[in-house]
C-alpha cells in the first residue's frame, strides 16, 4: 500500500483502539461490550422501542389481522376504537394493520439503505485509499459533488428519471449516503494505516489485501455501525417524504408515508390515518438514533466522559 | 475578499459543470426513447418526432451536449413543455418565494435553538444534567419529527380546528399581516426541522468554549454569567454555530419540497414536483441548476460569515 | 515580619478554608483547611507541585472554583468583608476590582475574538463606568505601563498577533485596569520563555510597589519567588506545610518537603551537581487521605507518629511548619545561586 496521501484525522466517534499486532482483532462487541452496551440506557430504550416493531413487521402475515388491502366501505373512516386500535381510512381499511405492513416496506428500506451504504462505502472508500492519488481525487471528486447537493433533492431527482418503487427508492436514498460512507471510511482507514501495528505489519512484507482484511477493515467496522444506525434511521424518514410526494412507495402497498400521504385528503375527518403512521416513523428513528448513541459509547472507549 | 471570491468562483466551476452534465445525462439516461417516456406510450409518431427534434434528441449526443451547454451559456434554459413559458421565467417567480420561507425559517430556527443550546451547555457545566438531558432528549425526538406529518397535525389544528392560519390561499406581500399569518405555519414547520441540529451543535460549540482559559479571565474581572454566556462563549462558539447555518439552509432547501407540496406554494419545490409528474424535463432541469446555484451561493456566504466570527480566520 | 498584619489590620484575611471536588470517584480534598493573613502591599508566594491545590485554592478566594469542585468551609475576608457571603452580583463587583487575577496560559487566557482594546475596556467600563473613549484612553496608558512598545497599534490587534510575553503583559494590563489592591497571579510566567519569565516577574514586581498593590504569587518555581516575595507558604495536599519569610525559608527550611524542593533547584552559578536531586514518590492521592501527614511516603526524616497523626502548622525557626520533626537541630545547605543576594 503505497503512501501518497497525508494521513488525515479519524473522525470523530471513531472507534479503534490501538493493539499489538499479533491480538486477535474485534470486530463486534464481546460479551463484555454486551454488558456495556445494555448498561447505556440510551441503547437499552432503543432496543426496547426498535424490537417490538421488527418483530410485528416480521410476523405480520402470520398476525389475525384484517386483510390490509381488502376495503370495506361500511367500516370507513371509523375513529380508533378496541376493534380498530388506529381507526380505518376512507375505503374502511384497518389503520393499525397498514401500519404494520408499512412497517415491513419502510424497515427493509431503511436497513437495505443502510447495508448498501455501508459496504458500498466500505468497499470504495478502501479502493480509494489503496488505489493511489489519481483514484482517490477522482472518487473524492465525486464524493465532493453528491454532497454539494440536499440528499432528498438527489432521491426526487433519481426517483424522477428512474420511476417510483421499492428498488429504486432504496437506492435513491442510498445514493445520498454512500458519498458520506466513503468518506468516513476513507478517513478511518487513513488513520489506522497511520498506526504503528500496520507499520509493523508491513514490516512483516504482509500484503495489501492481508493489511486491509486484518487490520484496517475490523478496526472499521465498529464506526460503520454506527453511521448504519443513523442510516436506517435517516432512510425512513426519506422513504416516508418521498412516498409522502407520490414518488416513493405508489399504493396499494402499504409504507408509513403513503399512508399519511392518503390521509392527508381526510386531515379534518380522520386525523388517525395521519398522526399513526407519523407516530410509528418517529419511534422507529428516535429508537435508530438511541441504538447509534449507544453503539457509539460501547465501541469506542474515548467517548466514555 | 475579492480575490477570494474570484479564487472561490473558479473553484465551484468543476461542480457546477458537474451538476450541468449530470442534469444533462439524466434526459439521457433514461431507459427507452426520452420522447416516450415524456409524451406517453399511447403519443403518435408525428408528436414524438417533433419532440426529439424540440429537444435535440435527434443529434448526435455531443452535438446535444455542445448545443445544451451552448444555450445554458446563454441563459437559456429552454421552454416548459407543458405551458411553453420560458424556464427561466418560471425560475423568477418561484425562487423568491423560497428564498423568502427558507430564510424565515432559517432566523427563526436560530433564534430558538442558539439560546437554548446556550443554556444546555451553561447547565451542563454547572453540573445541572437534568435540564441537560431532558433538552437533548426533546432534540433527538424533534430531529426525528417528518416535517410533513408535523405539516398536517398543525393544519389540523391551527387550521381546520381553531381556524386560527390560512394554509393555502393567495400570497400577497402588500398586505404583510396576510403574508405573514399564510407563511406562518411553513416557516414554523422548517423551523423545527433545524431547532434540534442547531440547539444541539450550539450546546456542544459552547461547552467546548466555557471550558477555556479566556472565559475564566473574563469572570475573574467580574463579567456576569449572562455576560460571559451570550457574550463570550456564544461569540467564541459562532464558528461552528455559523457552519451549521449553512447546513441549514441547504437541508432547509430540501425540506422546503415537501412543505411548500402541503400548503400550496407557488415555491421551487412545488414548481419540481410538479414538473416531475408532467414529466417537464426542462423545467426539471432549471429546477435543479437553481437549487445548485443557490446551494454554491450559500456555501461563500457562509465562508464569508466566517471571518466576521473569528478573527483568525483568514479568506 | 511581614507576616504580623500591619495596624490597619489585615487585606485580606483566610480561615480554614476547604474545596472540595465531587468526582465520580470519590471527594477530593483540593484545599484543605488553609489559613492565612496578608497585609496591604505585602508579597506571598504560594508554592508547591502540580496538583498542590494552589491553584485551586488561588481560585477559590473569588469563588471561582469550576464545576465540579466546590468551597465547603471557611471565610475569605477582604478587609473585613466575607467574600463567601457575597451574592454573584456583589461578587462581580469585586473581581477585578479589588481584587484582579492572571493566569498561566497568555496563549489561551485572551479571547480570541475581540481585540485588545475590548478586553482591556471591559472591565474599565464595568467597574469604572467609563465611556468608551475614556476607556481607549485609560487601555493605552495600561499598555505604556506594562511596557508594550507602539501600544496604539497593539490596541487593534488580536491575540493571535501578539507573542506569548506580549499577551501576558495584556493581561496583566486588563487585571491592573481598576486598580486593585491584590492581584492574584496563578503561574504568570510558567508558559514564556526564561528571558521573558524575569522581564515580567521584574514588571510585577516594579509595578506592585508603584500601585502599593498586595501579590498572591502562585507558582512551582522557587527559584522566582526569591526574587519576588516577602513571604513564603508552601503548599502540600491541599495544606500550608510551612510559611515563612523569604530569606528565613530558603536560608533555614523546617519541612522535609520544602527541603526536598530547594534541594531540586538548579544552581545558576557555582559547581553544577552531577546530578538534581529529586524528591522521590509522587503527590498524594488526595482522594484518599492518609490518617498521618500525607507527605509521610516521602519524608526521610519521619518518625512513627507520623502515620498516625497529621501535624498542625507550629512556630519553626523565622516562621511555621507542620511536621512532627523539629529540623532544626538537623543541617541543611541552601541550594547556590538563588537564596537572595
Amino acid at each position: 500500500m503505497e503512501s501518497t496521501l497525508s494521513p488525515s484525522i479519524p473522525a470523530a466517534g471513531a472507534a479503534v483502539v490501538a493493539r499489538p499486532v499479533l491480538a486477535l482483532p474485534v470486530p463486534l462487541p464481546s460479551f463484555g461490550g454486551l454488558r456495556k452496551f445494555a448498561e447505556r440506557r440510551a441503547s437499552l430504550v432503543g432496543a426496547l422501542i426498535l424490537a417490538p416493531i421488527v418483530l410485528l413487521a416480521l410476523a405480520a402475515p402470520v398476525l389475525p389481522l384484517p386483510d390490509v388491502n381488502a376495503p370495506n366501505i361500511l367500516n370507513a373512516l371509523q375513529a380508533p376504537s378496541a376493534d380498530h386500535f388506529f381507526g380505518t381510512d376512507k375505503l374502511g381499511r384497518d389503520i393499525f394493520t397498514r401500519v404494520i405492513w408499512g412497517a415491513r416496506v419502510s424497515l427493509l428500506i431503511g436497513f437495505s439503505v443502510a447495508a448498501i451504504a455501508v459496504i458500498a462505502g466500505m468497499a470504495i472508500g478502501m479502493l480509494s485509499v489503496t488505489l493511489g492519488r489519481a483514484v482517490d481525487s477522482a472518487v473524492m471528486g465525486v464524493v465532493d459533488l453528491l454532497l454539494s447537493f440536499p440528499s432528498l433533492l438527489l432521491a426526487i431527482g433519481f426517483v424522477a428519471v428512474f420511476g417510483a418503487g421499492v428498488t429504486q427508492v432504496i437506492v435513491a436514498i442510498a445514493i445520498a449516503d454512500i458519498p458520506r460512507a466513503i468518506r468516513l471510511q476513507r478517513s478511518l482507514a487513513l488513520g489506522i494505516r497511520g498506526r504503528s501495528y500496520v507499520d509493523a505489519a508491513r514490516m512483516f512484507s504482509a500484503p495489501t489485501w492481508w493489511i486491509i482484511v486484518r487490520h484496517i477493515l475490523p478496526n472499521t467496522v465498529a464506526a460503520m455501525l454506527v453511521v448504519a444506525s443513523t442510516y436506517a434511521a435517516n432512510a425512513i424518514l426519506a422513504e416516508a417524504a418521498l412516498s409522502f410526494l407520490g414518488l416513493g412507495i405508489t399504493p396499494p402497498t402499504p409504507s408509513w408515508g403513503n399512508i399519511i400521504s392518503d390521509g392527508r385528503k381526510y386531515l379534518q375527518d380522520g386525523w388517525w390515518i395521519c398522526a399513526f403512521p407519523g407516530m410509528a416513523i418517529v419511534l422507529a428513528a428516535v429508537s435508530l438514533h438511541l441504538l447509534a448513541d449507544g453503539l457509539r459509547h460501547t465501541l469506542d472507549p474515548r467517548a466514555e466522559a | 475578499m475579492t480575490t477570494y471570491l474570484r479564487r472561490r468562483g473558479l473553484q465551484t466551476i468543476p461542480t457546477l459543470f458537474g451538476i450541468v452534465t449530470l442534469v444533462f445525462l439524466m434526459l439521457r439516461m433514461l431507459p427507452g426513447d426520452p420522447a416516450v417516456f415524456i409524451a406517453g406510450e399511447n403519443a403518435g409518431q408525428e408528436v414524438l418526432v417533433n419532440l426529439r427534434h424540440n429537444l435535440g434528441l435527434d443529434q448526435p449526443m455531443l452535438v446535444q451536449y455542445v448545443t445544451y451547454l451552448g444555450r445554458l451559456a446563454q441563459g437559456n434554459l429552454g421552454q416548459s413543455l407543458t405551458n411553453g413559458k420560458s424556464v427561466v421565467g418560471i425560475v423568477q417567480g418561484a425562487l423568491p418565494i423560497t428564498l423568502v420561507v427558507g430564510g424565515l425559517a432559517l432566523v427563526l430556527s436560530f433564534l430558538v435553538a442558539v439560546p437554548l443550546g446556550a443554556v444546555a451547555a451553561f447547565t451542563a457545566s454547572r453540573g445541572h444534567g437534568a435540564l441537560d438531558h431532558a433538552l437533548m432528549v426533546t432534540a433527538l425526538v424533534v430531529d426525528t419529527i417528518p416535517g410533513f406529518w408535523l405539516a398536517l397535525l398543525l393544519m389540523l389544528v391551527f387550521t381546520l380546528q381553531l381556524g386560527l392560519l390560512p394554509a393555502t390561499g393567495p400570497l400577497d406581500p402588500t398586505n404583510p399581516a396576510a403574508f405573514f399569518a399564510r407563511l406562518a405555519l411553513p416557516v414554523a414547520v422548517l423551523a423545527v426541522s433545524q431547532i434540534a441540529s442547531v440547539a444541539r451543535i450550539t450546546r456542544t460549540a459552547v461547552l467546548e468554549v466555557l471550558h477555556e482559559d479566556y472565559i475564566r479571565t473574563a469572570r475573574a474581572l467580574g463579567t456576569p454569567e449572562w455576560s460571559v454566556l451570550f457574550g463570550h462563549a456564544l461569540r467564541n462558539a459562532a464558528l461552528p454555530v455559523v457552519t451549521i447555518a449553512g447546513l441549514s439552509f441547504g437541508r432547509l432547501l430540501g425540506g422546503t419540497v415537501l412543505t411548500e407540496n402541503i400548503f400550496a406554494l407557488p415555491g421551487m419545490g412545488t414548481v419540481l414536483v410538479n414538473a416531475i409528474f408532467a414529466r417537464d424535463y426542462p423545467v426539471v432541469q432549471g429546477m435543479i441548476l437553481l437549487y445548485t446555484l443557490v446551494f454554491v451561493a450559500v456555501n461563500v456566504a457562509t465562508d464569508l460569515l466566517y471571518t466576521r466570527a473569528d478573527p483568525r480566520v483568514q479568506l | 515580619m511581614a507576616i504580623l498584619p500591619s495596624r490597619r489590620g489585615p487585606l485580606l484575611s483566610v480561615r480554614d478554608l476547604h474545596v472540595h471536588f465531587m468526582t465520580k470517584r470519590g471527594v477530593a480534598r483540593a484545599v484543605d483547611g488553609v489559613s492565612f493573613d496578608l497585609a496591604p502591599g505585602e508579597r506571598l508566594a504560594i508554592v508547591g507541585e502540580s496538583g498542590s491545590g494552589k491553584s485551586v485554592l488561588s481560585m477559590s478566594l473569588l469563588g471561582l472554583v469550576a464545576h465540579p469542585g466546590r468551597v465547603v468551609g471557611g471565610s475569605v475576608e477582604l478587609e473585613g468583608r466575607d467574600l463567601r457571603a457575597l451574592s454573584e452580583r456583589d461578587l462581580n463587583r469585586v473581581r477585578g476590582r479589588d481584587v484582579a487575577m492572571v493566569f498561566q496560559d497568555p496563549m489561551s487566557s485572551l479571547n480570541p475574538v475581540l481585540t485588545v482594546e475590548a478586553q482591556i475596556a471591559a472591565p474599565l467600563k464595568r467597574h469604572m463606568g467609563m465611556s468608551s473613549t475614556a476607556a481607549r484612553a485609560r487601555a493605552l496608558e495600561l499598555l505604556e505601563q506594562v511596557g508594550i512598545p507602539a501600544p496604539a497599534q497593539r490596541l487593534v490587534a488580536y491575540p493571535h498577533q501578539l507573542s506569548g510575553g506580549m499577551r501576558q503583559r495584556v493581561l496583566l494590563a486588563m487585571a491592573l485596569a481598576c486598580g486593585p489592591r491584590l492581584l492574584i497571579a496563578d503561574e504568570p510566567t510558567t508558559a514564556l520563555d526564561v528571558t521573558v519569565q524575569a522581564q515580567i516577574v521584574a514588571l510585577l514586581s516594579d509595578l506592585a510597589q508603584r500601585m502599593h498593590m498586595a501579590v498572591i504569587f502562585v507558582t512551582h518555581d522557587l527559584g522566582l519567588v526569591a526574587r519576588f516575595a516577602d513571604r513564603v507558604a508552601v503548599m502540600y495536599a491541599g495544606r500550608f506545610v510551612e510559611t515563612a519569610p523569604t530569606a528565613g525559608l530558603f536560608a533555614a527550611p523546617q519541612h522535609p518537603y520544602t527541603r526536598g524542593l530547594l534541594a531540586s533547584i538548579p544552581a545558576i552559578t557555582g559547581a553544577r551537581p552531577d546530578r538534581l536531586a529529586q524528591i522521590a514518590g509522587a503527590p498524594p492521592d488526595l482522594l484518599a487521605p492518609l490518617p498521618g501527614c500525607p507527605f509521610e511516603p516521602r519524608c526521610d526524616v519521619g518518625v512513627a507518629r507520623c502515620t498516625v497523626d497529621r501535624p498542625a502548622l507550629e512556630r519553626r525557626g523565622s516562621g511555621e511548619a507542620a511536621c512532627w520533626v523539629d529540623l532544626a537541630a538537623t543541617k541543611f545547605t541552601p541550594a547556590v545561586g538563588v537564596a537572595r543576594v
